[in-house]
């Protein structure tokens, strides 16, 4: 049918484009596959941990320490979703969309500030925070004039 | 593979007349057999194994930094994992709890791989003679290039590292495993620089003393 | 010696508390060369008499600085001491009074246990765990009295005299497949040996080798992790990689023959290394070196304390992130080597001084290299301050991280700038000065946060210390002899060796067969590189040491990581570790 090769003929430099990438892809496989030696030695297949065989495996179940970022990622996230629906559209919108993306931004500017001075956004560790809290002044040599600067 | 660079200034130009197109084809194109552009990739961009044990790693590092630049030679980037890098320079004493630790990291080195044994004590134990000490890393890996000293100097180190790229220059290994055999050729067992400099070594007789700078 | 009478005053009023005391607990009382009082308790008692000291005494001890043993097995002169096969020694230094005291129990075959004191001094966990993996004595109570220094699948006990010394003495080594399963299955970590759970209530640990091949962990130490995601619930250093033997190798050369392998103990240290034995071996053959021998010393001492810090600098800002530091921090420390080979021969490893003075005299010429380096290196340091202490991001990796107070740093045995950052100002160079050191004007630093940053600043300054230290030296350099006359000497002076027959055979017979130093025990410290760094030698009135203890600082340092690290997470401890300061050949020895 006409419009079936007219579709064809659009679809061809796609077709083409696809066909040489996989060539490109299946030589490269092929000759790495194919070239070089073979070796098989036991150690090859384990994972490298500075030389010594691991402790347990790699699939456990990992503490979702950072559960907060990743929440607080997933809300901005939409956020910007929805900002590019906008943007697409923005001339259509006109002053009155402005006006109302403006007032969402500013929404969700006041949900961040409000994170950021409760910190919801800090992720230190308890000694972390501890530690610091016990520090004494700038850090540093605390009894030795720069006389031995002035020297020099 | 020989190739040479000219300065520009002192290049003469083709003029009409000459043998222009010989020297075009000379000074433009590299003629080589693929064995040979591929030994030259390898022994020209070996990457070494970020691997010490012990003083002799401190002159390593001190031969990768900016007064020696083990980096001029192709060893530019240290790679921290066995299987990115290419050479694994055994840097100190080969110590008996840390044998089986070397001998996986080696296991776990790709092909093409090659080995440098620097220092006394990865060399033969050293002044080391002592229970817990293995008594040099040949003992278990098979090595391509000693360098002595204790430990040697980071200049020791780089001619040990030229020796490995003339030795690589000149060794062949097999296309493929579906057509050849897994050997890998090397055309002469690489000679000592001991036996090569002893002619000049004995024919000095002017030697520094040390009690002037 | 000044510092000797200083030590005998003070703990004499010590010893005879201690006697009224504790009347049947103490077995013997001596006093050896270097001043310090050794009692010698019985097993039953120690554990009393270590607590009064600790905490009750007219003079308290806060730190363990040592414990080893001794195998008497063989040893032919020990007048005035009790009978023993194997002696368990505890050296206790007080900081607050500047005194020692060596405390001394004999144990008999084979009956070789003793209890642990390490709930007393947190730090004496890895000595004893040594004290068992070298001699095979028993701590009863110890939480967890594995071998530490050899891989554990060893058999047998090294330092005891029936061991084999030499590899050659053994079988020859093979790595076939199934030996190094065995091994790599005897060096996995395994959690319940440590008494730490898989998993907590919402998740499961993760367990990761920070293992022997790490560019961070500064040569061939492993710790195991305990992980939560990215914080560190616990860890477990795991040292004896670097294991070279160099107290049974003491066994094994002359008294003069052993100074290379003293070089290689701390081998950033070089020559400094080398002063505490010599110093050791002076004391115990009564030789007093010549005034030039002491400025010679202590300038290149000075020197190797500059090298070793800018190493230590370079490989902080790398470790904590920046990569260029570390390069212009090695062309400095290029230059020192220069100065260095020039004056001794070689760049790491001199071995140059020697027992009464030093290999040779200074070559002439030699004030020039160094004036340019005195003049060259404040306004480079100037530049890495801007470079790495104060860049923002240094700070605040490394500030607030890896913090322990003072009593915290006694408990674990903590000395040199990891104290000194902790607000202590104690330097052994103006405690109990030696080599000549109480005639040179310069100050200690200290800081007072005790964390990472302030670790470095502390080295930092010490190098400009340094700097001050050699300015004067090369000012004031005495002439004068290089070695001491004292036929102890060895090699005596090549001058009078050529003239006079006596020395002759004196050079002969002290070079290959070794000196002959009277019987005796002595302890000598220094403020080494890295920290507090001595030497006990015991001598049978041989050629050679009957025992060499080397107490390296390193060894305290590595013990006290978990404790400082706990609950931070993984980019921490690199910085903590970064800050330490140590050299894995300083702490296996």
């Amino acid at each position: 049918m006409e419009s079936a090769s007219q579709t064809l003929d659009a679809l061809r430099p796609f077709l083409t484009y696809f066909a040489l990438v996989m060539l490109v892809v299946i030589t490269m496989l092929a000759l790495s596959y194919v070239l070089g030696q073979r070796h098989t030695l036991p150690a090859k297949s384990i994972p490298y941990e500075s030389g010594i065989i691991s402790t347990g495996t790699a699939h456990f179940r990992i503490s979702v320490h950072f559960y907060i970022p990743a929440i607080l990622f997933i809300i901005f996230d939409l956020e910007v979703v929805f900002l590019f629906a906008w943007a697409v559209a923005v001339r259509e919108n006109g002053w009155a969309g402005f006006v109302e993306i403006a007032i969402f931004i500013l929404l969700l500017s006041v949900a961040l500030l409000y994170l950021w001075r409760v910190g919801a956004l800090d992720w230190r560790t308890q000694t972390q925070r501890q530690q610091l809290h016990t520090l004494r002044g700038p850090g540093g040599v605390t009894n030795v004039r720069a006389s031995t600067e002035e020297e020099a | 593979m020989s190739w040479q660079l000219e300065r520009a200034d002192e290049a003469k130009s083709p003029t009409p007349g000459s043998s222009a197109f010989d020297d075009y084809i000379r000074r433009n194109v590299m003629m080589t057999r693929l064995e040979d552009m591929v030994a030259w990739g390898r022994k020209n961009s070996l990457w070494p194994f970020n691997f010490g044990l012990s003083c002799c790693y401190v002159e390593m590092a001190t031969a990768l930094t900016s007064r020696h630049d083990l980096a001029r030679f192709g060893s530019e980037v240290i790679r921290g994992s066995p299987r990115q890098a290419d050479m694994i320079v055994i840097a100190g004493t080969v110590f008996r709890k840390m044998a089986p630790v070397v001998s996986l990291l080696y296991e776990q080195l790709l092909e093409p791989r090659w080995v440098i044994s620097m220092g006394s004590c990865a060399n033969s134990g050293g002044m080391y003679d002592i229970y817990s000490v293995v008594q040099g890393v040949d003992k278990f890996l098979p090595v391509d290039v000693y360098v002595s000293g204790c430990p040697p100097r980071p200049e020791a180190l780089l001619q040990g590292l030229i020796l490995l790229q003339e030795s690589i220059g000149r060794e062949r290994r097999p296309l493929s495993w579906v057509i050849n055999d897994q050997q890998i050729y090397r055309k002469t067992p690489d000679p000592v620089q001991r036996d090569l400099r002893r002619a000049d070594r004995i024919a000095a007789t002017e030697i520094r003393s040390p009690d002037e700078l | 010696m000044e510092s000797t009478t200083l030590l005998e005053m003070g703990s004499a009023d010590l010893v005879e508390e201690l006697s009224l005391r504790f009347d049947d607990e103490i077995v013997a009382v001596q006093r050896y060369c270097d001043g310090i009082p050794v009692l010698w308790l019985s097993r039953s008692g120690l554990r009393q008499v270590l607590s009064y000291l600790r905490t009750d005494a007219s003079l308290c001890f806060e730190m363990l600085f040592d414990l080893t043993a001794i195998d008497e097995r063989v040893r032919t002169n020990r007048q005035g001491q009790p009978p023993s096969d194997f002696t368990v020694t505890y050296h206790l230094m007080s900081f607050s009074e500047n005194c020692d005291i060596r405390l001394k129990v004999a144990l008999l075959q084979p009956d070789l246990s003793i209890p642990t004191i390490s709930d007393l001094w947190p730090n004496a966990n890895w000595y004893e765990r040594e004290c068992w993996d070298m001699f095979g004595i028993q701590f009863t109570g110890h939480p967890n009295l594995t071998r530490i220094m050899l891989p554990p699948t060893w058999k047998g006990h090294p330092l005891r005299k029936d061991h084999p010394a030499r590899a050659t003495e053994m079988e020859p080594y093979s790595l076939l497949q199934e030996q190094r399963e065995v091994e790599q299955e005897a060096l996995r970590f395994k959690p319940e040996e440590w008494g730490m759970r898989r998993e907590s209530a919402t998740s499961e640990f993760m367990f990761l080798n920070l293992g022997p091949n790490h560019p961070s962990v500064h040569g061939v130490f492993r710790i195991a992790l305990q992980l939560d995601g990215e914080i560190l619930i616990d860890a477990v250093p795991d040292i004896g990689y670097h294991h070279r033997g160099a107290e049974k190798m003491g066994e094994r050369q002359s008294w003069h023959t052993y100074i290379p392998y003293t070089d290689r103990v701390d081998y950033l240290g070089g020559v400094m290394n080398n002063l505490p034995y010599v110093m050791a071996l002076e004391q115990m053959a009564g030789i007093v070196v010549p005034e030039r021998v002491k400025v010679i010393r202590v300038m290149l001492c000075e020197l190797f304390r500059i090298a070793s810090h800018l190493l230590f600098y370079g490989t902080y800002a790398q470790d904590v992130g920046q990569l260029s530091p570390v390069f212009y921090m090695f062309v400095e420390r290029e230059r020192v080597f220069n100065i260095i080979e020039s004056i001794c021969g070689a760049r790491m490893h001199p071995g140059w001084f020697r027992i009464g003075g030093v290999a040779q005299d200074l070559p002439r010429g030699w004030d020039k290299a160094i004036r340019e380096l005195l003049d060259f290196m404040p306004a480079r340091l100037k530049d890495y301050d801007g470079m790495v202490l104060n860049n923002g991001i240094v700070k605040r990796r490394t500030q607030g991280v890896g913090v322990y107070t003072t009593r915290q740093a006694l408990d674990w045995g903590v000395t040199g700038a990891g104290l000194r950052a902790t607000g202590m100002e104690w330097d052994y160079r103006k405690q109990r000065p030696y080599s000549g050191y109480e005639n040179f004007d310069f100050e200690v630093p200290i800081a007072v946060n005790g964390d990472c940053y302030d670790r470095c600043a502390v080295r930092v300054e010490e190098i400009r210390q340094s700097l001050r230290i050699i300015r004067q030296c090369v000012d004031n350099m005495p002439p004068g002899p290089y070695k001491s006359e004292h036929p102890l000497t060895t090699p005596p002076l090549k001058e009078k060796s050529k003239l006079d027959i006596e020395t002759l055979i004196n050079h002969f017979l002290s070079v290959s067969w070794g000196p002959v130093i009277p019987p005796g025990e002595v302890t000598m410290c220094i403020e080494a590189t890295k920290g507090l760094n001595s030497y006990y030698l015991v001598s049978d009135g041989g050629t050679g040491s009957y025992r060499t203890r080397i107490r390296t600082p390193s060894f305290a340092h590595l013990q006290m990581i978990p404790q400082i690290s706990r609950g931070f997470m993984v980019a921490d401890l690199i910085a903590i570790i970064a800050s330490i300061d140590f050299v894995m050949a300083d702490v296996d020895r």
